[in-house]
């Protein structure tokens, strides 16, 4: 798998927090390939997202303070700017009689959603209206959540996401078959989908002959723009039994942020027997630490190859046709 | 029906010499239409819910009663989904299936030329009740089906690959034949005086150490199912049924079906059946690495030698059936009855 090391797409939402990491108590730094940003809450509990830079004499707001009145002050000199704008508000040294200088540190737009704070990677102008992902999460459920920063590229990551999700995704009590696709990913030029099977580990374990079906389908579906995907654990009746929504972003050229936060639906428990609810109840998400790079190694990047437009998804072949006979 | 034979490996008579300059081979880049494709073993499809594909067109397979059923959508969404039915199932959401063999047939092409007469007479397998659980076998090979079919068709790899299964090459004569129509490729290899393998010394006990053997191998070129077996001078033996199913460009499904009533030992048959995931593990580690080098990079010609004459002539059939079918020719040609008679290919007893 190469290691491209290139930004993804420019004018887009990209998940930087958790929205539990971004608090009124205490800044938190963020960066992408971009930019440093500083990020916390206001008196209004809005996330505020600016440079993190004082414009003073550049010190990092993150390591300063929310003040009572929400705005985040510098610890270096006490420069104070207002979350929503990055207007200058105070500045101490000055009395009161002074004027403030008109100062500012760049404010980015963000947005929240399903639990994962967006930043606007465009102009303010062209921000959309339109909620980063189409993807949903039902929040009542919600099993867990998570945070990392992994040693590999973002395109790195999002390929091996595609082509060898066992070696990122961790899924107690399931074992992942990265090698058994249920057909080809579809792509419509936004939205990736591909599925394989998966097994309860305990079964797995067991099994003594190759299996001819297995009980479990992971569905991946990639937003190429946002680098979000929505992944689903489904059993053959195509009941979602987990469901993760997994975003990542390139922090540098060689390290990657990724986040996850994961809900087990409510199923009928009366539908499965007393082992298979109970294994279903144990099943918990995580994102590796590390990815074994050999293993990566022996990956073929089939999937990823579509996303790259090396070769022609299924449906774009060039293949006989038949006539469509609907008579 | 095109004959060609070789005497090791000196063309006798050759209507398809290895020209110098071969049209690309791009495996993977065409689906062959209208085909019956065995995509599941029967006793698989019960209460459950089946999903198969065949070149990645879905197919949900389930029961309706005893009826075997076979959609393009998930039975809980059919009636919601049918309106985006496609020409695979003639905008119904259903495609045409049959219950044989002990495989599930689904057709694969435009439904309203779904013809039972070409499901192939199988004459090692009993048409209604199939074949005892421990006869079938489940395998996948992760490259797309036409590497699996040259590798089925290409002989010096068994010599090397199967060596411990099937014996070494050191034998005294080694004569190929190749005979193929429009739809089939049938290779005959017959070898005198070939070494009997470690397989056959140390699990079936045979201790001549030579024996006269001849390999049959017939495959389907529109679906990937192939027949195989070998007649060993002192061994026992037992013919195969192997789908290859097209599941995608990565992953080629295989339920086999190995024909045990055709042989009186009871031991072996029921060890050689247990010997198909060794073979199919032989053959996963040179196809799964051969895969990639034809579906990812740009496509290159491949060298040959006179031992890849059944490899080409399916290459060469493969794209004949390709260019009718981007002409809108889905018919089965008048050749298609030669050697159709598979107890005749494959020196087979028919089931009574």
């Amino acid at each position: 798998m190469k290691n491209k090391g290139s930004a993804p797409p420019a004018i887009s939402w990209q998940a930087i927090a958790l929205s539990t990491e971004v608090v009124k108590d205490h800044p938190i730094a963020r960066r992408n390939l971009n930019n440093e940003y500083v990020l916390f809450r206001n008196n209004n509990n809005e996330i505020c997202t600016l440079e993190n830079r004082c414009a003073h004499r550049r010190a990092p707001l993150s390591l300063g303070r929310i003040t009572p009145q929400g705005a985040i002050q510098c610890p270096y000199h006490g420069w104070t700017y207002e979350g929503r704008n990055g207007n200058c508000i105070q500045i101490p040294n000055l009395s009161t009689s002074e004027t403030i200088p008109q100062y500012q540190v760049s404010s980015f737009i963000t947005k929240e959603q399903h639990g994962l704070v967006y930043l606007w990677q465009g102009d303010s102008i062209s921000a959309s209206d339109k909620p980063p992902t189409s993807f949903s999460l039902d929040a009542k459920s919600l099993a867990g959540e998570g945070h990392r920063l992994i040693t590999l590229s973002h395109p790195s990551v999002i390929d091996t996401l595609l082509d060898s999700p066992s070696l990122l995704l961790k899924i107690d009590q399931v074992t992942l078959i990265d090698n058994h696709w249920m057909g080809e990913p579809t792509f419509d030029g936004r939205q990736l989908t591909v599925e394989r099977v998966a097994d309860w580990t305990r079964l797995a374990k067991k099994r003594q002959r190759i299996a001819s079906d297995f009980p479990l389908i992971l569905r991946i579906q990639l937003d190429i723009q946002t680098s979000v995907a929505c992944i689903e654990l489904l059993d053959e009746q195509n009941t979602p039994l987990v469901k993760t929504l997994f975003a990542c972003q390139a922090v540098t050229p060689v390290v990657t942020a990724v986040f996850w936060r994961w809900i087990r639906p409510t199923i009928n428990e009366k539908a499965y027997s007393k082992i298979a609810y109970s294994t279903y109840k144990k099943t918990s998400v995580a994102i590796a630490e590390q990815v074994d790079p050999s293993a990566l190694l022996a990956v073929h990047p089939y999937i990823s190859s579509v996303l790259h437009h090396k070769i022609k998804p299924a449906s774009a072949l060039d293949r006989a046709r038949i006539e469509v006979s609907q008579s | 029906m095109t004959v060609i034979s070789t005497t090791h490996g000196i063309s006798a008579s050759s209507e398809i010499s290895i020209p110098n300059k071969q049209a690309l081979w791009e495996p993977g880049k065409y689906s062959l239409h209208d085909a019956w494709f065995p995509v599941a073993h029967s006793r698989n499809i019960n209460t459950q819910i089946v999903r198969r594909f065949v070149h990645a067109q879905p197919i949900f397979l389930w029961r309706k009663g005893k009826q075997l059923q076979a959609s393009e959508f998930h039975p809980a969404n059919l009636k919601k989904q049918r309106h985006q039915a496609g020409p695979f199932t003639g905008g119904s959401g259903h495609y045409p299936v049959v219950d044989r063999y002990g495989y599930a047939w689904v057709w694969y092409g435009n439904p309203e030329r779904a013809d039972i007469e070409l499901i192939p007479d199988i004459p090692f397998i009993s048409s209604v009740r199939g074949s005892p659980a421990y006869a079938n076998l489940n395998n996948y090979f992760h490259c797309t089906y036409e590497l699996v079919l040259e590798n089925i068709l290409d002989l010096t790899h068994i010599d090397f690959v199967h060596g411990n299964y099937g014996g070494t090459y050191e034998s005294e004569d080694d004569k190929i034949a190749v005979k193929s129509t429009s739809e089939t490729i049938t290779m005959i290899r017959t070898t005198t005086k070939r070494p009997t393998s470690e397989y056959q010394k140390k699990v079936l006990s045979i201790r001549v150490p030579y024996q006269d053997v001849t390999f049959f191998t017939h495959v389907f070129i529109r679906s990937g199912l192939c027949f195989l077996h070998a007649h060993y001078s002192a061994a026992p033996s037992m013919p195969l049924m192997q789908n290859n199913t097209p599941e995608s460009r990565f992953l080629t499904r295989v339920d086999s079906t190995f024909g045990v009533e055709q042989c009186d030992d009871t031991n072996y048959r029921h060890a050689w059946p247990t010997t198909g995931p060794m073979v199919a593990a032989q053959d996963e580690s040179m196809l799964n690495p051969q895969n990639p080098r034809y579906i990812l990079k740009q496509p290159a010609r491949d060298m040959n030698t006179r031992f890849d004459t059944a490899g080409l002539l399916f290459r060469r059939r493969f794209m004949s059936l390709v260019e009718r079918q981007q002409q809108g020719d889905f018919s089965y040609l008048a050749d298609t009855a030669d050697g159709s008679d598979l107890a005749e290919v494959l020196n087979v007893k028919r089931l009574s």
